[in-house]
């Protein structure tokens, strides 16, 4: 599905109607920074992601307007419109508030684009080396929707949301917590939690108060509980004294008290709405570290972290303040407690305050419980001294002891009543609890036949990603080798981490040394092949024949052999791809120029110089070098100087290459930036004899040539020298300047109207002509 | 290029782990959540219904107090 033409009004940097022509060909859009390239990247981007830009996120919730160009006129519409070779097209207008209306756009075009992934259809320059330096985790994350893994990824997930939504709706915490206090009742008011001994013995205590089991424990004991009823009434109001000692005898402060004098030293005296805040900014923070790398200050501790090191940082920062936030937790819960006892006993105490008789001739006693009518409650959110502690601690035993006493004097059959009363109670609860453990038991099998579905699924994704990984791997070597043939980095591999789940990793091959993580190894213009060779490895899988691929300025950190290496591994492994490319590479934008020549495949465009938001965008097909130049007077020489000098730079080079000049070797980069007045001096140099032109029958030196050189060489030589010459171009000076450099070129094409051609038209032997053969080169 | 994609059998892992263990009630309607909910995007409010429902098949009795 190739696009025909891509039409922008008022979208992004674009004016009024900016349409590019792509005629369902591969296009290379040259542009200098700021002409508004980015600008079709970002239209491609905005129909496969419904309406977003992803560079653009964080500024559409300040609700700035980025989309609509911000010198649009109000009344103006803002609209992408993509044209298929299929006949159909896709038109996303933009509201007034950034907003994407889909509307006039058939559901089924739609339907099929947004099936796409924008990460195997548009490639931008940060994005390239932006993967290789990512975690592995980020990898993963990355990479899992790419290669169809987000497709097993849901299904684990939702096995595990739907196990964690059984034991929600079950309540399968709450019911272990009752089972687990039934049976430590059943333990210490029945002697045991077997529920059949307790069955047994129940039976014959119902034998005791005349009552015929029948099996249901539950109506049994009430039966029972109606017969102790009336003996109760008759030991009043003794029994519900003896029933309130019983009651404080039986509560157990001790742990609680221990636990929390022990911990209470620890708690730091910070508010528990301090470390939320804590945490919320650092979450925040964690998240603004995606967007802005150079934060080195951690807002928790003010340290000074080092880039790289400063998102572990803050998940450490984190993690220590969630710790703290627990420990807080686990001492309030133990606060809970001892507050939630101390109002028992003092709701029995004040039982026991009434009976004024008895109390009167207990002084001991009056004085303990009275001591316990008057202690406040501290609230468990607040800081409890250690001072606090100790005299509930003090208070605590004093009853209990006092209590314990107390109890001791209860006559037997006022005690019996009591425990049987007890008994029935605590019995009466087996059938709930029998419930209860039957209920646990099915939401555990349950909930261990998910997590084994869980375990099963992962296994099988890692398997899938390991052959998944494996396939893109052997694409990844072969481009990797088309890219740096005969170089040292080899067998470049993605691999699942094995220490963790859902992390992928990069192997490599160094100087024939296994290493892992490239990050640390590669330059940078490694890492850009590397995430280039890895993209492309990408691109290339599934059904996206014919499919656009945009490349915005993906070769940046390339240096020149490796530039021209890509549009090669471009050619060869995505053939049927229609290419977008868009550079501001000038060298580049040539070498490809002269390099696709097939003009039924490949289209030529430039961006003219950005002037104002209003204008926009200006595309213009391709121009020669001379020809943009010349665009730009009279009114801007100094910039039509530029261009010139841009274009005798790229033209000498190519000239030198076809002549095959045998150029002086310079060290390292210097001999991709060599200037066109290096190759004139080589060219003139080599010219004087080998360079001949046929007048009437003989060939002669080309003086003509020599001379037109030389002039033009003087002109660059004596712009260039800073000492004699200001570097701006005056008008004349430009004038001159575009004739003689112009003709330098056209020095090696023969003048002859029926010919035409170059001096390399022809190669005969050691000799190269033009068509007409008036122009010799000897080699 | 690559070869097909490697699949992932759902409905073969459910019916391998749950079989004689869920309840027969219980096993069917895991089953039948592979076909569309559990490979769609589901949020904890979507789930909540197939989990109830699990729980309700496996026998749960409702307690009362």
């Amino acid at each position: 599905m190739r696009v025909e033409t891509l039409e922008l009004n008022w979208f992004r940097g674009a004016g009024e109607k900016v349409k590019l022509g792509l005629e369902s060909k591969n296009v290379v859009i040259f542009g200098d920074n700021g002409t508004g390239k980015s600008s079709f990247t970002d239209a491609f981007e905005y129909l496969l992601s419904r309406g977003r830009i992803d560079h653009l996120a964080h500024e559409y919730s300040k609700k700035d307007t980025n989309i609509r160009n911000t010198k649009a006129p109000l009344e103006s519409e803002t609209f992408v419109k993509f044209l298929f070779d299929s006949g159909e097209e896709a038109t996303i207008y933009v509201s007034l508030d950034d907003k994407a209306d889909f509307s006039n756009t058939s559901k089924k075009l739609l339907n099929q684009i947004r099936s796409w992934k924008v990460e195997r259809h548009i490639l931008r320059q940060h994005e390239v080396a932006d993967f290789i330096k990512e975690s592995k985790s980020k990898k993963y994350s990355i990479l899992s929707p790419l290669i169809g893994l987000d497709y097993y990824e849901n299904i684990a997930s939702n096995i595990i949301s739907l196990r964690k939504s059984v034991e929600k709706e079950s309540k399968f915490d709450f019911l272990k917590g009752v089972k687990k206090t039934l049976e430590s009742d059943f333990q210490s008011k029945l002697d045991s939690k077997d529920t059949q001994i307790i069955e047994n013995k129940f039976n014959s205590k119902l034998q005791k108060y005349h009552v015929s089991p029948t099996g249901d424990l539950y109506s049994d004991s009430k039966l029972a509980q109606q017969a102790l009823k009336d003996k109760r009434d008759e030991l009043q109001p003794d029994i519900s004294r003896y029933e309130s000692l019983q009651k404080i005898r039986d509560i157990n402060l001790d742990k609680e008290l221990i636990d929390l004098i022990d911990k209470v030293e620890e708690e730091v005296d910070l508010g528990s709405s301090i470390l939320s805040y804590q945490i919320r900014v650092l979450e925040y923070t964690h998240e603004l570290i995606k967007i802005d790398k150079e934060i080195q200050y951690c807002p928790a501790c003010g340290q000074a972290v080092e880039s790289d090191k400063f998102s572990e940082h803050v998940l450490n920062e984190i993690s220590n303040l969630h710790e703290y936030q627990e420990k807080r937790r686990e001492i309030q819960a133990i606060k809970v407690k001892i507050n939630s006892k101390i109002i028992r006993i003092q709701g029995e105490v004040k039982k026991l305050l009434e009976y004024k008789e008895w109390i009167g001739k207990r002084s001991k006693l009056n004085e303990i419980l009275s001591k316990w009518t008057k202690l406040s409650i501290i609230e468990a959110n607040e800081n409890w001294k250690i001072e606090d502690v100790q005299q509930r601690q003090a208070l605590w035993i004093d009853i209990h002891k006092i209590i314990t006493e107390e109890y001791s004097t209860t006559p037997p059959s006022i005690d019996e009543i009591i425990t049987d009363t007890a008994y029935f109670e605590i019995s009466e609860k087996v059938p709930y609890y029998l419930k209860t453990s039957n209920n646990i038991k099915k939401i555990r099998t349950l909930i261990s036949v998910l997590n084994n579905i869980h375990k099963k699924t992962r296994e099988q994704i890692s398997k899938i990603t390991e052959k998944t990984l494996s396939e893109i791997s052997e694409d990844v070597i072969k481009i990797w080798s088309m890219l740096h043939p005969g170089q040292p980095i080899t067998d470049i591999r993605l691999i699942p981490t094995l220490d963790a789940e859902k992390a992928i990793d990069i192997a490599l091959q160094f100087y024939g040394k296994s290493q892992l993580s490239p990050r640390l190894t590669l330059s940078e213009g490694y890492r850009n092949s590397l995430g280039l060779a890895i993209f492309i490895s990408l691109a290339n899988r599934g059904e996206m024949d014919n499919h656009p691929l945009v490349l915005d300025d993906i070769v940046s950190s390339l240096d020149r052999d490796h530039r021209g290496l890509v549009i090669d591994v471009l050619r060869k492994e995505l053939p049927n791809r229609q290419v977008l490319l868009l550079t501001h590479d000038r060298e580049w934008f040539d070498e490809l120029r002269r390099r696709l020549t097939d003009s039924n495949q490949w289209k030529f465009f430039t961006l003219k110089p950005f002037v104002d938001p209003s204008i926009g965008i200006r595309i213009s097909p391709y121009l020669d070098g001379f020809k943009e130049a010349r665009n730009y007077l009279p009114d801007n020489p100094t910039e039509a100087g530029k261009k010139m000098r841009e274009t005798m730079d790229d033209e000498f080079a190519r000239i030198a290459e076809k002549l095959k000049l045998p150029m002086k070797f310079m060290r390292g980069a210097k001999n991709d930036y060599r200037t066109a007045p290096e190759f004139l001096v080589d060219l003139m140099s080599e010219a004087k004899t080998r360079l001949k032109i046929k007048k009437t029958s003989n060939y002669q030196t080309y003086q003509e040539a020599l001379d037109c050189w030389d002039e033009a060489y003087e002109i660059l030589i004596t712009w260039s020298n800073r000492a004699v010459h200001p570097g701006i171009m005056t008008l004349p000076e430009a004038n001159r300047a575009l004739k003689i450099f112009m003709e330098s070129i056209n020095k090696l094409k023969c003048s002859n109207p029926d010919c035409e051609t170059n001096v390399w038209r022809t190669v005969d032997g050691k000799k190269m002509y033009c068509k007409c053969r008036t122009l010799r080169w000897d080699q | 290029m690559t070869s097909k994609e490697p699949v992932l059998d759902l409905f073969t892992i459910i019916k391998e782990y749950s079989k004689d263990k869920l309840t027969p009630e219980a096993e069917e309607y895991l089953l039948s959540l592979t076909e569309k909910v559990l490979v769609g995007r589901l949020t904890p409010a979507k789930i909540k219904p197939h989990a109830m429902k699990l729980i309700e098949k496996m026998g749960f009795d409702i307690l009362e107090g």
